[in-house]
């Protein structure tokens, strides 16, 4: 199954927080618009295999210098609509405990067409 | 590998090893504090004097019945004991001493008795001053006595900066080794900013804080369930752990160990084995609601084993030995584990009631660290 796979045409996920859900020889894998960079996540939640990807997405709440509750409201983190655990869709690493990632695929843009690379 | 092993088998002999007794209490009376206030805190030592019943009148601490009917041990402000060496009273240190020896215990880490039920004090002056009392009391009757005496140093938790004071009065004694806050009926939890003065001076002065557990003041943190208890064995039984999880809960994910991450809490008597089980249901529920607690930046568990002990007694009596090894390996060995006796109360636990079940199933250094050498390096010893 190595090679490129064409996933979308980029207009249909043009703008920042628009994703696609595919499926390449069986692997289903999203592919995120965030910020205006574009970044494929398996669909696949290591915690009880739920649909990761068809979470919504969402910042994090943080915490400034004083301990106060901030936001930081890029919206790079999908929330597994399992049971709430958190991804970077940037990195594929849950974004509390690291040991727990999701694989994250390559992405080629050409054309206007929107392709993953295994 | 031929001498490691030789190394770590050459201690797994108890009379090899250093052993600390991290929670060996101490009986203090009002009698005994008394003379220390009325030098100290002279304003409220009416309150003392005039106390019909310390444990109503200064104290808000009851039992459900009475503790240990059983057995003929004292228990903390009760004048009557027993002749008995395990049972009895310890207000001047010849027992304690005596005990030490026919028991082999290198350190006792001394604890307090009556006034593990110092948040009940419902009058925060007289708490403070309890706390100043009992703190000059120790030092005057006990910590010269012995060259194995060490101790803690309690804080009255109702005047936060009063005790930060007094911290920083008790640090300059050598054998003060600890800060003693009482779990027991401690109101908010302890991971609530009320605490950061007492925590920041504990911090500065490289003292880990120390909290008993304890039943008597349950009947205010834990009214219903508590109150519910129709026996104490049932009261016992029920609040000594969860009161200490709910410390130890509110303390990791309030985000503790983030903002003063030098500082390290010792948690008495209030069990083990439940220990493992919270760290995997907290991680859990981090993983699933960390924008709840954004202030963490590592699993609930790995604060636990950086930051906390706990101490041994009393042991739940298992079917097999290698079942508590288990146990004591999962909720991290030597890093978390200290032993501790708890004289004179009638549950005490003699060094080979740990010593010989761990033997099912830790090696000889796991084992050395847990009935002393760890307790040596955190109390620096």
């Amino acid at each position: 199954m190595c090679g490129r796979h064409k996933v979308t045409d980029e207009a249909a996920i043009a703008d920042p927080g628009e994703r696609v859900l595919t499926e390449v020889k069986g692997v289903e894998i999203a592919v995120f618009n965030v910020d205006g960079d574009y970044h494929a996540l398996a669909n696949f939640c290591p915690h009880q295999s739920g649909p990761l990807c068809e979470g919504p997405t969402q910042g994090r709440v943080t915490v400034d210098d004083d301990l106060e509750w901030a936001y930081d409201d890029e919206e790079r983190n999908v929330v597994c609509p399992w049971h709430g655990w958190i991804f970077d869709v940037t990195t594929g690493t849950n974004i509390d405990a690291e040991q727990y990632t999701v694989p994250t695929y390559d992405i080629e843009v050409e054309d206007g067409e929107v392709f993953i690379v295994i | 590998m031929a001498q490691s092993q030789r190394s770590s088998d050459s201690i797994r002999s108890l009379a090899d090893m250093t052993i600390v007794d991290t929670d060996s209490h101490v009986t203090e009376t009002l009698e005994d504090l008394i003379p220390y206030v009325e030098r100290q805190n002279p304003g409220v030592v009416r309150f003392l004097k005039n106390a019909a019943d310390a444990r109503r009148d200064v104290y808000s601490a009851t039992r459900a019945t009475a503790a240990f009917s059983q057995t003929p041990g004292p228990l903390d402000g009760q004048e009557s004991g027993s002749d008995d060496l395990v049972h009895s009273q310890v207000r001047e240190p010849s027992v304690k001493i005596e005990l030490m020896e026919q028991f082999d215990i290198d350190y006792s880490i001394l604890s307090p008795g009556l006034n593990l039920n110092l948040a009940t004090v419902n009058h925060d002056s007289t708490a403070v001053a309890i706390a100043q009392a009992y703190n000059s009391w120790l030092t005057d009757t006990f910590l010269d006595a012995h060259d194995g005496f060490r101790a803690t140093a309690i804080v009255a938790h109702q005047k936060p900066a009063k005790a930060a004071e007094e911290i920083d009065r008790m640090a300059s004694e050598d054998d003060i080794v600890g800060v003693q806050l009482p779990g027991s009926g401690l109101v908010p939890p302890a991971g609530h900013t009320w605490y950061d003065p007492i925590y920041e001076a504990a911090e500065d002065h490289g003292l880990p804080i120390v909290m008993h557990s304890g039943n008597n003041g349950a009947s205010a943190v834990f009214p219903i369930q508590r109150q519910w208890a129709e026996t104490f064995l049932e009261d016992h039984a029920f609040t000594f752990p969860v009161e200490s999880m709910w410390h130890l809960i509110s303390l990791v994910c309030q985000g503790v160990p983030e903002r003063f991450p030098d500082l390290e809490f010792v948690l008495q008597e209030c069990g083990i084995e439940w220990l493992p089980w919270l760290m995997w249901r907290l991680d859990d529920h981090y993983l699933q609601n960390s924008q709840d607690v954004p202030m963490l930046r590592r699993m609930p568990s790995e604060y636990i084993k950086e930051q906390f002990y706990i101490t041994s007694q009393p042991l739940g009596h298992t079917e097999r030995n290698d079942h508590l090894a288990s146990i004591v390996e999962m909720a991290g060995g030597a890093e978390t584990l200290l032993f501790a006796m708890d004289h004179p109360h009638p549950d005490f636990d003699t060094p080979e009631e740990l010593y010989n079940p761990l033997c099912a199933g830790l090696d000889g250094d796991s084992i050395g660290g847990i009935m002393g050498e760890t307790a040596l390096e955190l109390f620096d010893i």
